[in-house]
C-alpha cells in the first residue's frame, strides 16, 4: 500500500523509490558516450542540412538529399535579363571565424544585409561572440566590432531596423539565458534581460515573445525591451511554437534576414492540447484550434495551422471545420510541413538516416513532385540551385557541379554559388540566373577553402550585395547595379 | 593518464548520479538514458576544457537540464539514440510509489521539478540548489514548497483512486455474487 504523501518524510520515501528505480537503470557505458561524441565530429554535412531544416525551419539544404533532377545540356547561354554586373569586391570586415561546430556541422557565423549594411556575427562555443557591421557602399565598418564574450550553444541572431537581437547562453550566466538588443548604428547594448531557458523566447515581428512562467506569455517591445502585453493561460502549459511566414518573401534592397514583413505578425502558441494563434504585437488571440493528436511541430499559413504528429501532418482551418490529413510520411519516419510558395506546401519526412521532401498542392494536398525550396510565381528554386517549373521539370541549365547554394534576388533573377574542387580546395563561382528560362551568366569567382559547404550556406545577400564568411572575416561583393 | 582513461573514471564515478537527475527531470527512463549519454558525449568532445572545471558534474547537470527542456534537441537526440543504441536491458517492475511519483512529477513546472530532484534525489541543500540554479534561496524554498504541495495533492488524489480501485477489486473477489447483483 503506498504511503500517505502528506508529510515530508513520506514524500522522501516516494523519492527514495524513484531514486531506486533510477539506480536500477543503466546509464550506458563511457565508451558509448565517447563513441557518440566522436560520431558527431564526423557527422556528414548532409545530416547538418537536414537538421537545419528541422530545427530552424529554414530552407538550408534538405534538397541536397532529395532526388536531384537530371541536368539538361549545358550550352553557352546569353546574359540573363536584370542588372547583374561582374563581381566587384568590397573591402572585407576582418573578424576571426572558427570552423563548423562539431556538434551539428553548422558554422557559428551569420550575415544579414539590411539597408546597404551587412550585419554579421561570428563565435559561440569556444570562441568569443563578436558582432560587426560593414557599410557595403563605402567598405567601412559602421561601428567597431563588439565583443560579447564566451557563449555556449549558438546564439539566435535576428535583425530589424530597430535593432540587432542576440539571444543565447552566455557562459557566465549558469542556468540563465540572455537576450540583448544592440543599436544598429553604434553597436551599443540598448537593453538586455536574462530569462529561464526552461520556458523559452523567440524573436518575432517587432516583438520578442517570452514565456515568464509555464502558463504565461509576454510580448516585449523590440526597441525598448518593455513589456507590451501579457497573456496568461491559467492552469495550462504553454510552448511558443513560432510561426511560419505567410508566404515566402523575396529579398528586397532591404533584405533577407530582416524580420519585419517577413514573419507573420501572428504567432503560434501551443497551449496544452490546443494551438492558440495570437497577434505578436497586441497579444490578442486570432483563434484556437484543438488538436486531434499530440504534435511536435506546428505553424501557421494563411488561415490554416499545420501540425506534425508522428508520420502525419494535419491541417486545421482557423475558420472552423474538420482537420484534414495533409501528408503521411513513409513508415518509420516523422513528418513536418511548411509553406513554400503561393498555393504550395513542402512536406519533409525524416528519420535518423534519411530525409525526403515533397511539394504538395496547398488546396488538395496532392503530391506535385519530390523537392524542397521556394516558389515565386511559376518557378520553384531549390536551396541547391535547381530551378524548376511547377511540374517539377528543370528550367534551363542548372549548376556546373555537385554543390550549390542559391537565393531569389527578384521575381526574375536568381543568384547562385556553385563549387568546383581543385586539388586541395574549392573555388566558388557566382552566377546570375534568369528565373524564366534558366539562362545564366558567370559573375566571378572566389576561393572557398577546403570545406566550403557550411561557409557558403552562411552567406547573406540583398538585391545588390553578397557577403560571405571566410577564415579571416567577412568578404563582400557587389553583383548588381541599379 | 590518457584522456579516455580519465574520462572513463569520471564517467564511472558520476553517471549513475546524473541519471538520477535526468530521471527526475524527464520521468522517463529511456529519455533519461539518452540525455545522460548525450551530455557525456558533449563532455567528451570538450573534455580537455571540461576536466579543468571546478565542478564538471555541475556542467553535465546543466547540459542535461537544457536538453531536457529543449523539445527540438530531444527529438534529434532520441532519433539518433534510437538508431545507434541497442534496446535497454530489462529492469524489474518499478515500485508503486515510484510510478505514482512519476505521474505527479509530470504535472509540475520544470523549475519545481528541478528543485525537487536536486533536493530529494541528489541530497542538495537549499543553498546548493540556489547556487546551481542561480536563484535566491527564497525562490528555491518557494519552488520546493509549492512543488511539495502540488505533489502531495496529486499523490493523494491518485492514492484515492488507487484505494477505491483496490476496494472494488476486493469486493469483486470476496463477494462475487454481490458484484454480480450490483451489475
Amino acid at each position: 500500500m503506498p504511503a500517505d504523501p502528506s508529510t515530508d518524510s513520506n514524500l522522501t520515501s516516494f523519492f527514495a523509490a524513484l531514486g531506486a528505480l533510477a539506480d536500477r537503470t543503466s546509464p550506458g557505458t563511457a565508451e558509448g558516450a565517447r563513441r557518440r561524441g566522436e560520431r558527431r565530429r564526423h557527422r556528414l554535412i548532409a545530416s547538418y542540412a537536414a537538421v537545419a531544416v528541422l530545427v530552424a525551419g529554414v530552407a538550408g539544404g534538405a534538397a541536397w538529399l532529395a532526388p536531384r533532377p537530371a541536368p539538361p545540356p549545358a550550352d553557352p547561354q546569353p546574359t540573363p535579363t536584370g542588372t547583374f554586373i561582374p563581381l566587384r569586391s568590397v573591402a572585407p570586415l576582418p573578424m576571426e571565424i572558427a570552423g563548423p561546430d562539431p556538434d551539428d556541422g553548422s558554422l557559428p557565423a551569420s550575415v544579414t544585409v539590411l539597408d546597404g549594411v551587412a550585419y554579421v556575427h561570428a563565435g559561440g562555443n569556444d570562441a568569443p561572440l563578436r558582432v560587426g557591421a560593414l557599410n557595403l557602399a563605402t567598405g567601412s565598418p559602421v561601428f567597431p566590432t563588439v565583443d560579447l564574450g564566451l557563449w555556449d550553444q549558438g546564439p539566435v541572431i535576428a535583425m530589424d531596423r530597430d535593432g540587432l537581437y542576440v539571444q543565447g547562453d552566455p557562459r557566465d550566466a549558469r542556468s540563465e539565458e540572455r537576450m540583448m538588443m544592440l543599436d544598429p548604428a553604434t553597436g551599443a547594448v540598448r537593453w538586455e534581460k536574462t530569462f529561464d531557458p526552461f520556458y523559452g523566447a523567440i524573436p518575432a515581428d517587432g516583438v520578442i515573445l517570452l514565456c515568464v512562467s509555464p502558463s504565461t506569455v509576454v510580448g516585449l517591445d523590440w526597441r525598448t525591451g518593455e513589456e507590451l502585453w501579457r497573456r496568461p493561460y491559467p492552469g495550462r502549459t504553454v510552448t511558443i511554437s513560432g510561426g511560419y511566414t505567410s508566404a515566402p518573401s523575396l529579398p528586397s534592397r532591404a533584405t533577407a534576414g530582416d524580420l519585419r514583413g517577413h514573419l507573420d505578425t501572428r504567432v503560434v502558441i501551443a497551449v496544452g492540447e490546443s494551438i492558440d494563434v495570437i497577434d505578436g504585437r497586441s497579444g490578442q488571440s486570432h483563434g484556437t484550434v484543438t488538436l486531434v493528436d499530440d504534435h511536435r511541430f506546428a505553424g501557421l499559413n494563411d488561415d490554416t495551422v499545420f501540425a506534425g504528429a508522428g508520420r502525419e501532418v494535419w491541417a486545421y482551418p482557423m475558420t472552423g471545420g474538420a482537420p484534414t490529413l495533409a501528408y503521411t510520411a513513409p513508415e518509420g519516419m516523422e513528418a513536418m510541413a511548411m509553406p513554400c510558395g503561393a498555393g504550395l506546401l513542402c512536406a519533409v519526412a525524416f528519420s535518423d538516416t534519411d530525409v525526403s521532401t515533397v511539394v504538395l498542392d496547398r488546396s488538395t494536398y496532392q503530391e506535385l513532385f519530390a523537392s524542397y525550396g521556394t516558389a515565386v510565381g511559376d518557378r520553384f528554386l531549390t536551396p541547391d540551385g535547381h530551378l524548376l517549373d511547377l511540374t517539377g521539370q528543370v528550367v534551363g541549365p542548372t549548376g556546373n557541379d555537385d554543390e550549390m547554394v542559391s537565393w531569389w534576388v527578384s521575381t526574375a533573377d536568381v543568384l547562385t554559388i556553385d563549387l568546383s574542387e581543385t586539388t586541395d580546395e574549392y573555388t566558388a563561382t557566382v552566377s546570375g540566373v534568369s528565373a524564366q528560362d534558366g539562362r545564366r551568366v558567370e559573375l566571378g569567382q572566389f576561393p572557398a577553402g577546403p570545406q566550403p559547404i557550411p561557409w557558403i550556406h552562411a552567406c547573406g545577400i540583398d538585391t545588390h550585395y553578397l557577403v560571405c564568411p571566410a577564415g579571416d572575416g567577412f568578404h563582400a561583393w557587389q553583383f548588381a547595379a541599379d | 593518464m590518457p584522456d579516455s582513461d580519465e574520462f572513463d573514471t569520471f564517467y564511472r564515478g558520476t553517471a549513475q548520479r546524473l541519471l538520477r537527475y535526468a530521471y527526475g527531470l524527464t520521468t522517463d527512463s529511456a529519455e533519461a538514458q539518452d540525455l545522460v549519454q548525450e551530455a557525456y558525449a558533449r563532455a567528451w568532445q570538450r573534455w580537455r576544457q571540461i576536466r579543468s572545471y571546478q565542478d564538471p558534474e555541475a556542467w553535465l547537470r546543466l547540459v542535461v537540464t537544457r536538453l531536457a527542456t529543449d523539445v527540438w534537441r530531444r527529438l534529434r537526440i532520441r532519433r539518433q539514440a534510437a538508431a545507434s543504441q541497442r534496446p535497454p536491458a530489462p529492469v524489474p517492475p518499478p515500485d508503486e510509489n515510484a510510478l505514482l511519483l512519476v505521474a505527479a512529477l509530470r504535472t509540475l513546472p520544470p523549475p519545481h521539478r528541478r528543485a525537487l530532484t536536486l533536493h530529494y534525489l541528489l541530497d542538495r541543500s537549499i543553498a546548493q540548489i540556489a547556487a546551481e540554479t542561480n536563484a535566491s534561496e527564497g525562490t528555491v524554498k518557494s519552488w520546493l514548497s509549492r512543488g511539495r504541495a502540488a505533489l502531495a495533492q496529486h499523490l493523494r488524489s491518485d492514492l484515492g483512486q488507487e484505494t477505491n480501485h483496490r476496494r472494488h477489486s476486493a469486493n469483486d473477489t470476496t463477494t462475487p455474487t454481490g458484484g454480480s447483483d450490483a451489475r
